[in-house]
């Protein structure tokens, strides 16, 4: 069960309206604390956990920049029981971040409000310094844009510009600015008892043509998206594997660190374990007449994509964090795309859905001599 | 202290002499970093084999083993004994396989011996990582469960009894005896089954060792060998068997009519019954009143009764029991010959099973006939069905029935169509020779279809014709039918499922529960202590059965008779600064052994449970979870060398 309503924005200010509602969550005391993003020095929009709705003046859940997926937070904040329910504002990839680590007994979901977003895409950072030097009015030509889904003119990162989901599943409250009239209200989904909290009355207004504009913003990042897995295919056998795509790789572990499911605390590539004695390399180099250096750069990213290719929801952090530029959304996406395909499995779908890993079918993989 | 390590080469005969160069392999070893002596010999496993390494222990201070041979399967428990004796830690061993691996495999003299070199310069790397264990054991409850109550269950429990143990011996349904029961004769003796099944039923049933529980299944199975807790439901029979004078009276007043399966449903009982085994029982699933406290019949069964013997305030019962042994012995279900339409069972009334025949016969209830065609293999060899093995009695049943036949009614005509006659046990031979002597025609080939001789409607009653191939003469032909007798072959029973996943046992391809090795170890599972007889395993006939469960009792015996059970030494451990608390492992691992522990969030291993697979190590993302023997660091050494 859940109720559509309407949230009035004045002043055409949707931003200003938001920080309204966020508000009154916590002064309804629907929640006692929110972890939302915020405006920060220097550009920065990073989340923050706030108690007093007095300090949401600089919140901004639409800002179009994503320096973090704040999934990793709310595994941070849920790991021990804690008997206060925390609002979480989240993108649509963020949401599918926390139900997949809950599945790994990361987060907790009990205690949480999840508040999802709606997400017209974002940024690189310094594309989106760049675009707020280029374009004072950036804010209300954003919201302007969403109105009617022309996604046109703004240099979204590649897992925005290839992700099917620009609205929340699974929110326990649903912000929603595509396909209306933003500058006049907010659509809001909740459960019946909140929206009757927040004084909230069912209303359709606008529906039909926010779902229109929603299916063909689906439609065209779908087509982007199968277009970049096909690239991907193809650049990879044209260029000879994985190592290559690997080639400038410097094991920095940035990715692994941006990743919000990547969860161990301590990577084995960090230990003790993964070190090469010099003998060890030297004989190698030995063998082979040369070894690439660092050595185990592949190793790491090919057990990063075993880890994590049926659980990434794409969200491009680990991309993001590569301070080499390898296109690391594009092949997490076209692998995460077939493995997620023999288990039947899609990454935050469903809490209950358990990760390949933790489920054996008797049919799941093929005996050999046997075909599909 | 820096390692010592020894090299021993074994030739196998030729086996690895003759693709290897075992000499120049010792000469490669010898220089291999911490090798203090590399040796070679015909047969490393034999006495003067052994003596070599248990010297070089001695003389010269070795501190690691490494033995270059068959696969640790064959003789690794060998080596480490062989070690032990000369004061060592038996754990710190590691075989390279050179045969399996290397000689069997190849025939290139020179790249199988660089192969050698490589497995034998990898385990050197490792071998030197190893660390010594302490052996282990646990203390046995000794006593035994028996699940199922056919006769595979029934004689292991009395071998156990007999060696003085208490047996728990749980039956699902009211009565012991199983499918034998059902039976009228074996093969080859034709022996009545009543004879050979009353002995057996009252040394059970008066043997001051074993407990039977009827009724009912065995619910959950917790714990490891020596040790494991079995809970058992007992469901009620509604009948208070000390008051009940089996008059018969209360059957009269029952309105319920169900097909009676342990007649294979040729007849009809009542919801309350007289079991097989004579004591009166209410099925629950049947009686209206169990199920929603009305009878339509009035008076009813419970106020006919004299005896007040009928009691439906009986409930279900939870039994706890501590066992040291489990054996399994749930047998096997019969094939459901409507998957064969064909054939025409379902549709025509004079196209039964073979185990119809048996109920018919024991009931002496077999009509005159003059022709009798029997049907072997349906349900089995039969990819159509998905049953691609053979079911093992088929054939002889189809025979001794076909001498039924021939000798209750000397003129009738009999055919046996067949795909190949297997009777390949003591006596099968001969007896089929003599019932072919006897004038039944065997004609090889499959039943294409059977159907009503004259007219379209299938009648119930009528003469059939039976349309096959007969591929000896490579020509359709038709037989007309009185009788026709399906020789159904067996099936893994629907509930399975059910036992594997309480004690945790794998299945075969075919259904059946499965063995460890097929030769070697044919009644021991996966799980320690969990032991396996009768037709659960794969069809059988009653010999092999009965011999399977002797050995069974054997099995469990042996650990009960000890007292004390040896675990696994290279168990998994968990570096809890480490483990983030996933529970890949808890879903990985076969046995249950590891569990997050909600306080640290992190997760333990039971030792016990724990076989060392290292299933959880390979699925851990970070390797907080290590097999002792087989850490990364060791794993990663072996490797290096090879990368």
């Amino acid at each position: 069960m859940t109720t559509r309503g309407l949230w009035q924005v004045n002043n055409n200010d949707p931003l200003g309206a938001t920080r309204d509602f966020l508000r009154a969550l916590l002064d309804q005391k629907i929640v006692a604390a929110l972890l939302v993003p915020m405006h920060g020095a220097r550009d920065a929009v990073m989340p923050a956990l706030v108690k007093h709705s007095s300090r949401l003046d600089r919140a901004d859940p639409f800002a179009p920049v994503m320096a973090f997926n704040s999934a990793r937070l709310v595994a941070m904040l849920t790991r021990e029981s804690i008997n206060v329910k925390i609002g979480v504002v989240l993108r649509a990839c963020e949401i599918r971040a926390l139900i997949e680590l809950v599945k790994f007994h990361q987060a907790k979901l009990d205690n949480t409000v999840i508040i999802g977003v709606d997400c017209f895409g974002t940024l690189d950072f310094a594309k989106y310094q760049d675009a707020r030097d280029a374009m004072p009015d950036l804010p209300a030509r954003f919201f302007a844009q969403a109105r009617n889904g022309n996604v046109a003119g703004l240099a979204w990162r590649d897992a925005c510009a290839t992700c099917e989901y620009p609205t929340p599943a699974h929110a326990d409250i649903a912000i929603g600015f595509i396909g209306i009239d933003n500058s006049q209200m907010l659509v809001i989904e909740t459960r019946p008892e909140i929206a009757e909290q927040l004084d909230l009355h069912a209303d359709s207004t606008g529906a039909e043509a926010r779902n229109a504009v929603l299916a063909n913003l689906i439609t065209l990042r779908t087509t982007a998206r199968d277009e970049t897995i096909k690239q991907f295919h193809d650049a990879m056998r044209a260029n000879g594997g994985a190592a290559s795509y690997f080639a400038n790789c410097l094991e920095c572990t940035n990715c692994m660190n941006a990743c919000p499911i990547c969860y161990c605390k301590e990577c084995f590539f960090r230990t003790a374990n993964a070190e090469h004695a010099p003998r060890e390399l030297l004989r190698s180099a030995e063998r082979h007449g040369a070894l690439t250096m660092p050595p185990d750069a592949v190793l790491f990213q090919l057990t990063r994509l075993n880890h994590m290719a049926t659980s990434c929801v794409g969200c491009g952090m680990c991309q993001a964090a590569c301070p080499q530029n390898i296109p690391l959304t594009a092949l997490f996406r076209a692998v995460g795309a077939r493995a997620q395909k023999i288990f039947d499995y899609a990454p935050g779908r469903d809490v209950n859905e358990k990760p390949p890993f933790m489920e054996f079918r008797r049919d799941e993989l093929l005996q050999i001599g046997e075909s599909r | 202290m820096k390692s010592q390590i020894g090299v021993y080469i074994c030739h196998c005969g030729l086996n690895i002499a003759n693709t290897v160069d075992v000499e120049q392999v010792r000469e490669f070893a010898r220089i291999l970093p911490n090798v203090a002596i590399a040796r070679n010999y015909t047969y490393m496993c034999s006495d003067p084999g052994q003596a070599l390494i248990t010297n070089d222990i001695r003389d010269l201070g070795l501190t690691h083993v490494v033995v270059a041979s068959c696969s640790p399967r064959m003789h690794e428990p060998t080596f480490r004994a062989t070690i032990h004796k000369a004061g060592l830690n038996p754990y710190v061993l590691e075989m390279a396989n050179i045969r399996e691996q290397c000689s069997w495999v190849h025939s290139d003299r020179t790249l199988a011996t660089l192969k050698a070199m490589d497995l034998i310069a990898s385990a050197v790397a490792k071998v030197a990582l190893l660390v010594p264990l302490q052996e282990r054991e646990v203390k046995v409850t000794q006593s035994a469960l028996v699940i199922g109550g056919g006769i595979a269950g029934m004689t292991a429990t009395l071998d156990i009894a007999n060696a003085g143990f208490q047996v728990c011996l749980v039956e699902k349904q009211t009565h012991l005896g199983g499918r034998v029961a059902q039976l009228d004769t074996t093969f080859p003796t034709q022996e009545r089954v009543a004879d050979l099944l009353a002995p057996v039923l009252r040394a059970i049933t008066t043997h001051p060792n074993i407990r039977v529980i009827t009724n009912a299944d065995v619910e959950k199975v917790d714990g490891f060998i020596g040790n494991f807790r079995a809970t058992i439901r007992a469901r009620p029979t509604f009948v208070d068997a000390m008051k009940c004078d089996a008059c018969g009276k209360c059957v009269d007043a029952c309105p319920v009519n169900v097909p009676d399966a342990f007649d294979a449903n040729l007849t009809t009982r009542r919801a309350i019954y007289r079991a097989p085994d004579a004591r009166f029982v209410i099925d629950a699933r049947a009686c209206s009143f169990v199920q929603d406290r009305v009878c339509r019949s009035d008076p009813r069964c419970a106020a006919v009764c004299d005896r007040n013997a009928i009691d439906f305030s009986q409930t279900e019962n939870l039994v706890e029991i501590n066992i040291g042994a489990i054996i399994v012995a749930t047998g096997a279900a019969t094939f459901d010959a409507t998957k064969k339409p064909e054939l025409g069972f379902g549709t025509y009334s004079n196209v039964i099973t073979s185990l119809q025949f048996e109920r018919l016969a024991a009931r002496q209830e077999l009509q005159s006939v003059k022709d009798v065609v029997f049907v072997s293999c349906v349900g089995s060899r039969d990819a159509t069905t998905g049953n691609t093995y053979c079911s093992r009695v088929c054939c002889m049943v189809n025979a001794k029935q076909a001498r039924r036949i021939q000798e209750k009614f000397p003129d009738a005509r009999v055919t046996v169509f067949y795909a190949d006659v297997r009777a390949f046990g003591k006596g099968h031979e001969e007896f089929y020779d003599a019932v072919r002597k006897t004038g039944v025609r065997y004609r090889r080939g499959y039943v294409s279809e059977i159907f009503a001789a004259g007219g379209q409607t299938p009648k119930r009653d009528q003469k059939l014709i039976v349309r096959a191939e007969d591929t000896l003469i490579q020509k359709p032909i038709e037989v007309s039918a009185d009788l026709v007798v399906l020789g159904i072959g067996m099936t893994p029973r629907a509930e399975t499922n059910e036992i594997a996943n309480v004690l945790g046992l794998p299945r075969s391809g075919d259904g059946f529960l499965l063995e460890i090795h097929p030769k070697l170890r044919p009644v021991e599972t996966a799980v320690d202590g969990v032991f396996l007889a009768g037709a659960c395993q794969g069809p059988k006939d009653i010999v092999d059965t009965i011999a399977q469960a002797r050995a069974a009792a054997s099995s469990a015996f042996a650990s009960l008779c000890r007292g004390q059970v040896k675990i696994e030494s290279a168990t998994a451990r968990v570096d809890e600064e480490v483990c983030a608390g996933c529970g890949l492992c808890v879903a990985t691992c076969p046995y249950g052994a590891p569990a997050l522990i909600a306080r640290t969030g992190t997760a333990r291993v039971n030792q016990v449970l724990c076989k060392g697979c290292g299933a959880c190590e390979a699925a851990c993302p970070s390797k907080a979870i290590q097999v002792m023997q087989c850490t990364p660091r060791q794993v990663l050494a072996q490797i290096a060398v090879l990368a």
